[in-house]
């Protein structure tokens, strides 16, 4: 009776052995494929944020030009854009609109996209010294320097003469720097940064109001930041306030563009192509993703729109 | 004596009782201990492969977002072509300046295969970007710094490209415009096959800036079709 007693409790300490032997690799398993399931689902996250800003660009590219007459379907509204608010297009007009908003739920995440032409910002390649100059002296440069530095910027993208090299290319090698301006068009604002002569504060101050992708002169004084319009030529504090308050009323400000479509400076050009998208995602597990994207709207063809430029949260530059 | 022996034994346990509980505790032990002891390496070995792939994971996905970052640049204002340079086993791109102490700007950026002492390693270099004179050789002229290990291990990568025909290539040198997608392929060096963190991945810009001048349809049709420009201008 004893012996079997003491043999009973053999085999219990046997067995919590081997139990707590096969809870410590549990364990130990269990930690592992929970680092490896997290690690996977932050790679399934970047998958999942790139279709959906993909799809965000689509519903744009497809409003912009579903509001054009030629393209208009029978149906326009988009499943899921709950509100296409903020439109600045009366329905009759022919021009694409110039900055909207809307937001749609896909795959269990909420998108909502901004877009806005990228004329609102001043072209590198394609503003006068003095808009340059001008948006210069906005952001706090003295008025002889502000008209040094848009001339700098000239320079960099003037072609060069028939040697190969503008007089720009001397003034970058006086200055001790290994390269010479581009002597071509701007193709990446970060181009800025290698611009001889304008301060570092300046560059970073003026680059969320510039751009290479718009192609027009002029500006679009209605969706432009308050800086680019003061930085217009000929603009007094009075005139920028006026158009500022103007701006500020939307309603009033709705009525008087489809009143006169083309009362404001705008040129008689083409109309703006490209379109700046401030995309935000919210995917259900709580991650948020911000995403700026640029899009060039084209009208003819089977492509509705090709990317100028993508930046996302993901990669760390957005 | 029977009721004192077995009164005894409630006290406790003999000498050799104990000794003997204490020789099969050792025994069982000892069985547990060797069957551990065959498991364990295997199951070391099983979680090294596992992490490998992982690393290894880890290291490509830095590579894909890198890489679907590249940007429509051209190395200077006589060239049309993008500065794109890709070949089986490395490729060199420009994309915005990445990472701490780089400054603002563009950046040219080389991931290819390096030997290092502990075997071959993919490395992203980087060098900044400046208007490159046009004889300059991307590869050899410039000073690429800041070495960066992404993978390592007995694996071998190489890079294919694909345009907008979806055709992949095995490189992409002085094409008109940046490649759609990039394919990553893995291979084991000991088996020689195709691991499974191979991937691919589409750069995301499709378009110069020079193209939202003007008539953007003709602009790239002209990237789109070189052949056929050329074509055009001989008849």
């Amino acid at each position: 009776m004893s012996a079997r007693g003491k043999r009973h409790g053999f085999i219990i300490v046997a067995v919590l052995w081997m139990i707590a032997a096969l809870a410590v690799l549990a364990a130990i398993y269990t930690r592992f494929a929970l680092t490896t399931a997290v690690a996977a689902s932050v790679h399934e996250d970047r998958l999942r944020a790139e279709g959906l800003i993909s799809a965000a660009a689509e519903l744009t590219a497809y409003q912009l030009t579903a509001t054009l007459p030629a393209n208009r379907p029978s149906n326009l509204s988009i499943a899921g854009s709950a509100t296409a608010a903020e439109r600045t297009i009366s329905p009759g007009a022919e021009q694409m609109p110039t900055r909207g908003a809307f937001s749609f739920r896909l795959g269990r995440a909420g998108v909502t996209v901004e877009y806005q032409s990228e004329a609102a910002r001043i072209d590198l390649n394609m503003a006068s010294t003095e808009m340059l100059a001008g948006l210069f002296r906005t952001l706090g440069a003295e008025p002889d320097n502000a008209n040094y530095y848009g001339d700098r910027i000239i320079g960099w993208r003037k072609k060069g003469e028939v040697a190969g090299e503008n007089e720009e290319a001397t003034a970058y090698r006086v200055a001790g720097i290994a390269y010479k301006p581009r002597q071509a068009p701007f193709q990446s604002t970060a181009e800025l940064w290698l611009v001889l002569g304008i301060p570092e504060v300046l560059k970073e101050r003026a680059l969320p109001f510039l751009t290479v992708y718009s192609g027009q002169t002029d500006v679009d004084a209605e969706n432009a930041a308050p800086e680019v319009v003061a930085s217009l030529p000929n603009m007094t504090p009075e005139r920028l306030g006026e158009v500022l308050q103007k701006r500020a009323s939307p309603t009033q400000f709705g009525q008087a563009q489809s009143a006169q479509p083309g009362a404001n400076q705008k040129p008689a050009g083409p109309p703006a192509q490209s379109f700046r998208l401030n995309i935000r995602l919210a995917l259900e597990n709580g991650r948020r993703v911000r995403a700026e994207v640029v899009i060039l709207v084209l009208q003819d063809g089977d492509e509705p729109y090709r990317v100028l430029s993508w930046r996302d949260d993901f990669d760390g530059t957005s | 004596m029977n009721v004192s022996r077995r009164h005894r034994s409630a006290l406790g346990f003999t000498l050799i009782e104990a000794l003997l509980s204490v020789a099969l505790m050792g025994i069982v032990l000892a069985a547990l201990a060797l069957l551990t002891a065959q498991w364990f390496p295997n199951w070391n070995r099983g979680f090294r492969r596992v992490q490998q792939t992982e690393v290894m994971g880890l290291g490509i996905e830095r590579a894909v977002a890198d890489l679907s970052a590249a940007e429509f640049i051209s190395p200077n204002g006589k060239t049309r072509h993008p500065l794109f340079e890709g070949s089986e086993l490395s490729v060199i791109f420009v994309r915005s300046a990445l990472g701490p102490n780089t400054a603002p700007g563009l950046d040219i950026i080389r991931l290819s295969e390096m030997p290092t002492e502990r075997g071959l390693a993919l490395v992203r270099t980087r060098a900044k970007f400046t208007p490159l004179e046009p004889s300059a050789q991307v590869g050899s002229h410039l000073a690429f710094a800041d070495p960066v290990v992404l993978t390592q291990g007995p694996y071998r990568l190489s890079f294919s490209y694909a345009g907008p025909d979806r055709a992949w290539q095995p490189t992409w040198q002085d094409a008109t415009q940046l490649p759609r997608a990039v394919r990553l392929t893995v291979r084991s060096t000991v088996t020689g096959q195709i691991v499974m963190v191979s991937t691919a991945m589409p750069v995301h810009v499709t378009s110069p800036a020079a193209c939202a001048l003007g008539s953007a349809r003709q602009c790239l049709d002209r990237l789109d079709k070189p052949e056929a420009e050329s074509q055009e201008q001989t008849l």
